[in-house]
Parts: structure tokens; C-alpha cells; sequence
């Protein structure tokens, strides 16, 4: 993908100096927080893997050097000293829900939430969400779900895809399934709400649009009087994505429209790629601070014929013999990679916020559906957390915690994101079992 | 609360007290309302696609770029889990901008479009070459295209990038019309940037060819040395145009002469035909009134329609079937509207017709002879399409075997071809069932398949003497019916094996209905292999030990194992000593396909094909009040020898179908 550099409102308005605080899209921008607060509130980027990633491969040693990344993860090793590596975490969620480990294990791994059964779609909002819903809008998505995946075979036992599929829930019940093809992600982006008109006629066609939204609202309502009391809460779906339409739809895109953007029908890795670039485009370009991305979804079945890694993912995890095993691992070593290049973009741009890069303004969670795929271990998963400099300590650390609840790690990154407030059932802050945050997690500011 | 016209489609004030329904249970009368249970329906990607294919003749499939839309129970159109999310409103709201412009704007009068990702289309059009992801690389080879245009200047597009390595200079192609160069010219792009190649001819009517021949290919390997080219697509569009699909359906009056009226005209009927039913006084004047502030901002008269088409294709009304709190009659029959529409989606996946919706005006679905009226024709029609592409797809796991990888080192048979012939061998097979009058029991063992002869060859059946799916019919077939389809078998495969467990689980969801549970949390199961030191069988009784497993394995492994002469692809294995020996859950054994179809109690299956037919047309689970309805069904269709036809007229005509079904109260 070809990029032109994108000036982004908040570079226009440092260069602009006060006079423009008139501008009218001005309620996109964050409330002046220098004086209000000492800690820094970095965006979040949630990189999720799908048939668990083997701890022996994924996870760094912990040296009196600092962390020392196997082979497969060599990718990352340039990243250690922004690195934190978490060990052993339980994410009691998953195993506590009916079979179907890849389903829990995905479904579970953000939200914290037993699923009780398979009878409808049973799921508690995720971590992200929470930050998403608490923080106060101040970019044209409130968030954003990717995936260079495609939706393939859904787990055992009638489980809904939905767990599989998504890693990201609104509030119970509401998977945010991902956008799976960055052309459309492009267009979702760039896409002003004047259908791509300028100037007089642009105007025109933005306030013909707003009447059109106005309408379809109207119409919603009507609807909504004649509706039962069920229908009714679900047509709250359809009012709060079109708030979010009329939010988007309304305001200028705060970045000039690249010239190319990436096109339909890319194969696999390019659309990896392109995913990566326009996860940096939409922060860079203040579109949004949260971002879920899933390389691949839940129980992935995708043949990597082009790193030499034919037979599926899923099945290449419960491999039985060294030519799978060999196969996984490349397709493990590739993963890595492509985390590092992501985080290599990042890296390379400059913050917009103060920070030296926009990967010091972010904090990037990665984290698998499980720990070991070939056993589906719950009980040992062994996420990655990098930037988000001042946020969180990940300054070369590691924190091996064996049996601490994966939702002890969520409560900890709400606190990072300044989150207060209690999320979970039961009396816990997060989900079924997160009730307290993991020292040394969170940066002292 | 709407009024006027709108009470043409209500119907009779429906918020009945004491309302008494056969399947209505739990319901006391009193001061209170009854309100639908079932929850509003979205439509999903295939309806979507085949919805604004109907109402505006266009042939782009926006929805298959929207999100997934989630499955349960094995249907992607149920109500409950159709979410709506932000992301997918937009995508709603986009693809009606795209939609309306493709319907309304004028096309070439003569097009061609060749995609090169289609290997079938890559192998026609090239000599050589091999495919890489969805590009073909032509190595050396000669793309030709063989035309019939009409006289005129057209633009001729090929999308295509260049690799190069090494000394080998930048591959360069040259481009022919009728024999006689036109130009020759550096390949641009990459492979990871495909680029357009743009050339400009004027062609008299009749046969050309169109060339592209490489002029420095290089292959050498040894060396480090060489370049290709790769192909996406060729296009070739005529200057000339014609107006886009959609032109005459939208335009139902001239707005030349009285631009107002007409527009108004317009805008109601698209409206009426996108909402399924007629407008209410108050939402016409609100649509006309759009139309016209949009016009007075600046807009022009068709731009300021376009966007009004643009409201009603986001609009609520269109994205979803909603069932609303009055629209049944006294007698607990459906507003006939809303029939209309449960019966095209169910039917077609797809909005319902002028003809439906005038039988909808007319009452005449209010009545069982008039619904089974309506599944003849709508059968018959070629939207009909729809319930193929939804239903068997889905009930058949034709679109899962999309997905299977078999391991190309333990089946080097296996290919494409293959994996497309199975699928239409299974779409094939059930749309057979809904044309021809064979009892819908018969699916089982009907005497009749289709094959082609790649199919008869990997069943090691006669040829058939034809790429092209036939039906062969004879009582002495070795392999006929749903049990032996291909497609499934494949499906529900490991890469590497058949796998007895998912084949028992495919069988007793799909042709028993008996689900079995899924598995316990925190489950370690090693993938069955046919290494020595013990056979499947005994692998298979080793994870039945733990008395938890069993409950659920006990029936799903051999029930499976009765499948084992089929390997991994559907190909039947020759190994004589191989343990074939199946279960049903009654205890009845059996071998192979032929034997399991014997055994199959007629009236369970019956009522298994009805289940799937009746949780897909109601787009929601089953409840404990649909069960009498159902074994009523199933008994019919083996006493009477139902055809799937019969089955499908008494799935509408069930209450569950024409009546409001699960309600609940509600004090307002």
C-alpha cells in the first residue's frame, strides 16, 4: 500500500496555533489533559492468535540480560526492552465453559465471562469495550475490530460462532464480529460522509446526507412504537450504530485520504499487511485509540503453503509428527514476525501525544486463545504487552504469576487506562474471576 | 403509531385478549398485550445480495465483503444471533450508496471481464502458467481471448504486476488485435501491487482476438535469474452505454413531464417494494418531503432520489423483518404481509415479488390452499435458487467442504475440480428433490445420483462421458443418496483422515437430530491416528472409558465407524481387513451407507428433515410447542410419501410458520 503522509488534526492545530480553536469539529478533540492528569492514557491494540501459542517458542526467557526471545519469536527480540512477558496465567473462564476449547478460549480470553451454555450467544463485554465505553469520545470510532482472517468452521457442540469470531464484545451478547476486508476497513476510514465530494458541492452533499440520517432515524422510532418489548432492546443496536454512523458520517476525516488504498481480494499475508498499515493510518490519524485485530480467527483452519506450512493450522497445533511439528513452528516463527512488523510500524512513527513513537503511545496486548494449542491449556496463557511507555512496565520484565486469573491482567489495564469502577459478576472488577490487579503490571506516574 | 393506509396491512386490531392459539402457551387473559417472542429479524449476507439483485437488477454481491453473520445450530439466519453492529451498519449504508449508482447508471453496451484468480477461466485463456494465490503467473505462456464485440471504440484493462530477479531484465509483454501488434510494453507493478494496463481500440463488428505475448521471458533458476508476469483480470468495456439494470424498474413514470409527482411516484414504490409491504400515510409524505428539502439544498431531481433510495436501503424497515405487536388477524393468521415475506425468504432468500405481494394485497395467503399456491410457483421459479444456496449449502455442508484441506501428501487426488464437482453433486442431488416428485424419505436411498466423470471416477463408478453433472438413474446403483454425497464426507474429514467421531456427530445432527452435547471443559484429545500399536477402534473405546465421555461417545464413534470404508475424501478404501462396523443409537449395525440407509427409522429422519426445514424457515430454535406440529409432519411424510415439495407446504402452514407463534405477555 502506497501511503502519503497524513497530517493529522492535532500536527494541523500545533502548527495553527490557538486562532483555530474555533475549528467546528473541535469536540473531536481530547480535552486538554496535561495539567489534568500525570499519567499518560495510551491507545490500546489488542493482536490476537488463533490454536494457542506454544510457551517453549512464545514466551522470552528471563536473563540477567533482560528477555532472550527463542527462535521462533527471534522476530521480537528488537522489541524487549518495550516488552513485558506475563507467564501463567489462568484464564479460569475458558475452562470453566462447556468443551469447545477454542470457541471458550477465544470467546473468554477478553472478557473474563464463563459461557454457561451454547444455547443462544452468551458473553460479557471485554476488556477493551469497558475502556472503549469509559473513556470519553474523542475520535471518530469509538473502536475498531479487524481481521485478516475469513470465518471457517465454527467449534464443536453447536458452538456459536461467534466465539470463534470475535474477541471483542459490546455488552452481553453483542460479539463486534471483525471487519475482514481492508479495502472496506480503507473506506470505513476515509469515507467523509460526502461521498468523496469537495468543496460547495461537498457541503451540499453532507447536509443531503444528514437528512437522510435524520429520516432513517424517524423511521427507526416508528418502528420502535409498534415493536415488543424484546424487539424494542434490539433495535438499541440499530440506534447506537447509527449514532455512531451520524458521529462519523458528520465530521471531517482529520487525515488527508491516502491516494491508494489497499485493494479487495489480497491474498493472506497482504492482507496481514495491510491490516498493519491501517492500524497505524487510523491511530496516526487519530481515528480511533482501540483497535482489536485477529490475524486469523478462532480455530483457525488456514494452510500456510506460503512459508512452507501446508495442512491446517488447527490441525498442524495437534500435530503428531516432526513434519507438523516442524510446519507449526514455522507457522509460529511467521506469527512472530508479523507482530514484529506491526510493532515495527509503530516504532518507526513519530507520536502524536508527546510520545517519541506512536508505539510509546500505545499499548499493544498480545495475546493467543490458549497457551499450548495441541492440549488446549487454559491454564497457561502467557500474553506479550509492549510500548505504552510510563503506562505499564514493559521495560524488559517479566511477571511469572502460575495460577493468577487471566482477568487479574484486566483489571490491571483498567487501571492503566484509568478505568475505575466494577465490570464483573459476582463482586469480581472484571469478569467471573478478576478481582484484583497483578503487581508490577501497571507503571507507578 | 401508524395510521391510515398502514391499517390495508395490519389488519384487524390483533391485540387480542385472550388470544387462544394452538402452541400459545402459558397465556392468561387479562389487560394485557401479547407481543411477538420472536426476536427481529436482520437480513443476512445472502439475503442481502439476492434482495438488492431483485429489487434493483444489479449483479454486484455487496454483503460479501459485511462481516460474517454469526451460525447457530447450523443456520446463518437466525434471528437471535443477527446481531447489528456499527461496523455493519455502515456496511448497509455504503452498499445502498453503490447499489442504487450501479442500478441507475448507464453500463457498457459491451463488456467481457476475465478474473485470473478463477483457475478454470486461467487454464481456458493461457498456454502454461500456474497459479499463485489469486494471481496467474503466465511463465513464458501466451494469454489469448477470443471476442464477439459490436462495432466501436473500447478500453481494454489488464491488471497485472511484474516479478523480476536477478540479471533478468523486467518482463514485457506484447499486446496483439487480430495477429497485428498494437504495442509492446514493460509489465508495472508488483505482485503485492497489481497495475492497470490500459490500451484503447476501435474494433468493427464481429470475431477478433485479443493477444498478449511475452517478449524476454526468463527461467533460470540456476543462474538466480528471471521474471513473470502476473495476471489478475482482463477487462474490455465499449465507450458505448446502455441504461443500468435497474433503470426500468425504478422509473415507473417519465419525470420529464411532472418531475414532482413522478418522483413521489418513484420514490413509494421502491420504498413499498425494499419495506415488503405498503407505506403508511405519514412515512410517504416523510420519503416525498426528503426528497424535496434534498432537491431545495442543492441536489439535483435524480441525485435527491438516488439519496432518498439511499434512507429506505439504511432504513430499519429494510434491514429488518420485524414482526410488529398488531400484525396478526382474529383468526391468529400472520398479516398476509408478513407472510409474504417469511415465505420468499424462506424460499428464495430473497425480498418477495409484485406477484407475492399482490397475493399479500389480495388476502389469498391467508389460507392454506393459498400458501401451498404460493410454494408451487415460487418453487418453480429460478429464485428458488435461494433455498439451495441457503438451506442445502448449510444442512449439507457443501459450504464447509469450501473449507476443508485435505493433506495434498496423503491425498494427492484430491483438487479443485473435484471439491466443485462435490458440491454441485450434493446442490445437485437436493434441488432434484425439490423439482422431481420423489418422497422426501428417498433421499436416503433413491436410485438415482449425479456424476460427472471426475465423480465417477473417484467413486469408481462407469464414466458418464461428460464434465457436465447428469443424472443417473438405476435401483442397482452401488452409491446413491445422502449418506454417501461427497461433500460431507470430505467435510467433516480430518486433513489427514476420515474421523469416525465428527462423521457421528455430522450424522446424528443432521439425519438423526439427535445432537449429542458438547464435549467438558478442559478436554485434551490426541487426533486419531493410523499408526501402529492400536487400531481406531480401539482408540476410539480407550477415549469412551471415561464413563463422561461416553454418555455422548458411545454413540457418536460408531456410529461413525460404520463410515470407515469411505477415507477422508469420500473415496472408497479397497483394505479388506478394514473394521467398517457401525452403530445406530438403537443398536441396530450395520456397514457402509447402503446399510445405515436401510436402517434408518423413515419417520425420525422424516422428522429431521422437516426440523432443519422448519428452524430455517422460522429462522429461530424450536420450542416444546413446536414438537406436535413436527411429529405430525414427519408422520404424513412417511404415510403419504410427502415429496420435500409437501414437506415445505406443511413446514408454511404449520402455526409456527403462519401464526405468531411463541408470544409473550407484556403489560403496557
Amino acid at each position: 500500500m502506497r501511503q502519503r503522509r497524513g497530517v493529522t488534526r492535532r500536527r494541523f492545530l500545533r502548527g495553527a496555533g490557538s486562532a483555530l480553536l474555533a475549528l467546528p469539529a473541535l469536540h473531536y478533540l481530547r480535552p486538554s489533559r496535561a495539567a489534568a492528569e500525570a499519567c499518560p492514557r495510551p491507545r490500546l491494540l489488542v493482536y490476537y492468535f488463533p490454536n494457542g501459542r506454544r510457551p517453549e517458542w512464545w514466551v522470552p526467557a528471563a536473563t540477567g540480560y533482560g528477555l532472550v526471545f527463542s527462535g521462533q519469536s527471534a522476530a521480537l527480540q528488537p522489541f524487549a526492552a518495550r516488552a513485558l512477558s506475563l507467564v501463567g496465567l489462568d484464564n479460569i473462564a475458558a475452562r470453566n465453559s462447556p468443551g469447545a476449547a477454542h470457541a471458550m478460549g477465544t470467546g473468554t480470553i477478553m472478557t473474563g465471562t464463563t459461557i454457561p451454555d451454547f444455547n443462544g450467544v452468551k458473553n460479557g463485554i471485554s476488556l477493551d469495550q469497558i475502556v472503549a465505553q469509559n473513556l470519553p469520545l474523542t475520535t471518530r470510532f469509538r473502536s475498531l475490530q479487524w481481521s485478516a482472517g475469513e470465518p471457517g468452521t465454527c467449534d464443536v457442540g453447536g458452538a456459536p460462532c461467534a466465539y470463534t469470531q470475535s474477541i471483542s464484545w459490546a455488552g452481553y451478547g453483542s460479539p463486534l464480529i471483525p471487519t475482514i476486508d481492508p479495502a472496506i476497513a480503507f473506506e470505513r476510514l476515509f469515507n467523509s460522509g460526502a461521498d468523496g465530494l469537495t468543496g460547495a458541492a461537498g457541503e451540499v452533499r453532507r447536509r443531503s446526507v444528514g437528512s437522510v440520517l435524520d429520516s432513517v432515524q424517524e423511521d427507526a422510532r416508528e418502528l420502535s412504537g409498534v415493536l415488543g418489548s424484546d424487539d424494542r432492546a434490539r433495535l438499541e443496536e440499530y440506534f447506537t450504530a447509527l449514532r455512531e454512523l451520524e458521529h462519523k458520517l458528520s465530521g471531517d476525516a482529520t487525515c488527508e485520504r491516502p491516494a491508494d488504498g489497499p485493494s479487495s481480494g489480497l491474498p493472506y499475508p497482504d492482507r496481514v499487511n495491510a491490516f498493519h498499515q491501517l492500524i497505524k493510518l487510523a491511530f496516526q490519524c487519530d481515528q480511533t485509540r482501540i483497535i482489536s485485530f485477529m490475524i486469523e480467527f478462532g480455530l483457525s483452519g488456514r494452510s500456510h503453503d506460503f512459508i512452507d506450512a501446508p495442512g491446517t493450522h488447527h490441525g498442524l497445533s495437534h500435530y503428531t509428527n516432526s513434519d507438523d511439528y516442524v510446519r507449526l513452528s514455522r507457522v509460529e516463527s511467521w506469527h512472530s514476525l508479523q507482530l514484529a512488523g506491526m510493532l515495527q510500524l509503530l516504532a518507526d512513527s513519530p507520536g502524536t501525544e508527546g510520545g517519541a513513537s506512536l508505539l510509546d503511545e500505545t499499548l499493544v496486548l498480545a495475546i493467543s486463545s490458549m497457551g499450548e494449542g495441541g492440549s488446549h491449556d487454559h491454564a497457561n496463557n502467557c500474553p506479550l504487552i509492549f510500548g505504552a511507555a510510563g503506562t505499564v512496565n514493559a521495560t524488559n520484565n517479566q511477571i511469572a504469576v502460575p495460577g493468577t486469573p487471566l482477568a487479574n491482567l484486566h483489571v490491571s489495564l483498567l487501571k492503566a487506562f484509568g478505568v475505575s469502577g466494577q465490570f464483573g459478576q459476582g463482586g469480581a472488577i472484571f469478569g467471573d474471576f478478576g478481582t484484583s490487579e497483578i503487581p508490577g503490571v501497571v507503571a507507578s506516574c | 403509531m401508524r395510521r391510515g393506509r398502514l391499517s390495508t396491512w395490519v389488519g384487524a386490531a390483533a391485540i387480542a385478549v385472550g388470544w387462544s392459539l394452538a402452541g400459545c402457551k402459558g397465556h392468561v387473559s387479562g389487560p394485557s398485550e401479547l407481543v411477538p417472542a420472536q426476536p427481529l429479524h436482520r437480513l443476512n449476507r445472502l439475503e442481502y445480495n439476492n434482495t438488492v439483485r431483485d429489487l434493483l437488477g444489479t449483479e454486484l454481491r455487496p454483503a460479501d465483503a459485511f462481516p460474517p453473520d454469526p451460525e447457530l445450530d447450523g443456520f446463518d439466519n437466525m434471528a437471535e444471533a443477527l446481531a447489528l453492529t456499527p461496523a455493519l451498519l455502515d456496511g448497509y449504508y455504503s452498499a445502498a450508496r453503490i447499489v442504487v449508482d450501479d442500478a441507475l447508471d448507464p453500463h457498457p453496451a459491451f463488456a467481457v471481464f476475465r478474473r485470473y484468480g478463477d483457475r478454470a477461466t486461467a487454464v481456458l485463456d493461457t498456454e502454461g502458467g500456474y497459479a499463485v494465490g489469486d494471481l496467474w503467473a503466465l511463465s513464458g505462456g501466451v494469454l489469448t481471448l477470443p471476442i464477439d464485440a459490436p462495432e466501436g471504440n473500447v478500453t481494454v484493462t489488464l491488471m497485472a504486476g511484474a516479478t523480476q530477479v536477478g540479471a533478468a531484465p523486467a518482463p514485457a509483454l506484447r499486446f496483439e488485435l487480430d495477429g497485428v501488434e498494437v504495442q509492446t510494453f514493460v509489465v508495472q507493478g508488483t505482485g503485492a501491487m497489481i497495475a492497470p494496463h490500459v490500451h484503447q481500440l476501435t474494433l468493427t463488428a464481429g470475431s477478433h482476438t485479443l493477444r498478449y505475448v511475452p517478449t524476454n521471458f526468463v527461467s533460470d533458476p540456476v543462474g538466480n535469474n528471471g521474471n513473470d508476469v502476473l495476471l489478475r483480470s482482463l477487462a474490455i468495456e465499449s465507450e458505448a452505454r446502455v441504461d443500468g439494470p435497474g433503470r426500468e424498474r425504478v422509473f415507473v413514470c417519465d419525470p420529464s413531464a411532472e418531475a414532482d409527482g413522478c418522483y413521489a411516484e418513484i420514490l413509494e414504490t421502491f420504498a413499498r417494494r425494499a419495506w415488503r409491504r405498503p407505506l403508511s400515510e405519514t412515512e410517504r409524505s416523510r420519503l416525498t418531503r426528503l426528497w424535496s428539502n434534498i432537491r431545495d439544498g442543492g441536489e439535483s431531481d435524480d441525485q435527491a432520489m438516488r439519496l432518498v433510495m439511499r434512507e429506505i436501503l439504511s432504513s430499519a424497515n429494510f434491514i429488518y423483518r420485524a414482526r410488529t405487536v398488531r400484525d396478526a388477524d382474529d383468526r391468529g393468521w400472520l398479516d398476509n404481509y408478513v407472510l409474504a415475506s417469511r415465505l420468499s425468504y424462506f424460499l428464495w432468500s430473497s425480498t418477495p415479488d409484485e406477484r407475492l405481494l399482490a397475493a399479500a394485497a389480495a388476502g389469498s395467503l391467508a389460507s392454506e390452499e393459498g400458501m401451498a399456491d404460493a410454494v408451487g410457483w415460487m418453487l418453480d421459479d429460478e429464485r428458488a435458487q435461494g433455498l439451495i444456496d441457503g438451506f442445502a449449502e448449510q444442512w449439507l455442508s457443501t459450504r464447509m467442504l469450501a473449507l476443508a484441506s485435505p493433506n495434498p501428501d496423503v491425498y494427492p487426488s484430491f483438487d479443485e475440480e473435484l471439491r466443485q464437482s462435490m458440491v454441485l453433486e450434493s446442490k445437485a442431488f437436493f434441488a432434484d428433490f425439490l423439482r422431481e416428485r420423489s418422497p422426501v424419505i428417498a433421499m436416503l436411498r433413491p436410485g438415482f445420483t449425479y456424476l460427472n466423470d471426475r465423480l465417477a471416477e473417484h467413486y469408481g463408478m462407469e464414466p458418464v462421458g461428460t464434465d457436465e453433472l447428469v443424472r443417473v438413474s438405476s435401483p442397482a446403483l452401488a452409491r446413491s443418496g445422502i449418506l454417501s454425497l461427497g461433500a460431507w464426507l470430505t467435510a467433516v474429514s480430518d486433513p489427514n483422515r476420515s474421523s469416525p467421531i465428527r462423521r457421528g456427530r455430522w450424522l446424528s445432527d443432521k439425519i438423526l437430530c439427535e445432537p449429542v452435547s458438547p464435549p467438558p471443559a478442559g478436554l485434551m484429545i490426541p487426533p486419531l491416528s493410523d499408526a501402529e500399536g492400536s487400531t481406531v477402534r480401539e482408540q476410539l473405546e480407550q477415549h469412551r472409558s471415561d464413563p463422561f465421555c461416553a454418555s455422548c461417545h458411545s454413540h457418536l464413534d460408531v456410529l461413525g465407524m460404520g463410515f470407515e470404508a469411505f477415507d477422508g475424501i469420500g473415496h472408497l478404501r479397497a483394505d479388506e481387513g478394514l473394521d467398517t462396523l457401525g452403530e445406530l443409537p438403537d443398536g441396530q449395525t450395520f456397514e457402509g451407507a447402503n446399510e445405515m440407509a436401510a436402517l434408518v427409522d423413515k419417520q425420525a429422519f422424516a422428522r429431521c428433515v422437516s426440523s432443519k426445514l422448519l428452524v430455517y424457515a422460522l429462522g429461530r430454535r424450536l420450542g416444546d410447542e413446536d414438537v406436535a406440529d413436527l411429529d405430525a409432519i414427519a408422520e404424513r411424510a412417511v404415510v403419504e410419501n410427502l415429496t420435500l415439495r409437501d414437506v415445505i407446504v406443511a413446514v408454511v402452514t404449520a402455526p409456527a410458520f403462519r401464526s405468531p407463534g411463541r408470544m409473550q405477555e407484556e403489560a403496557r
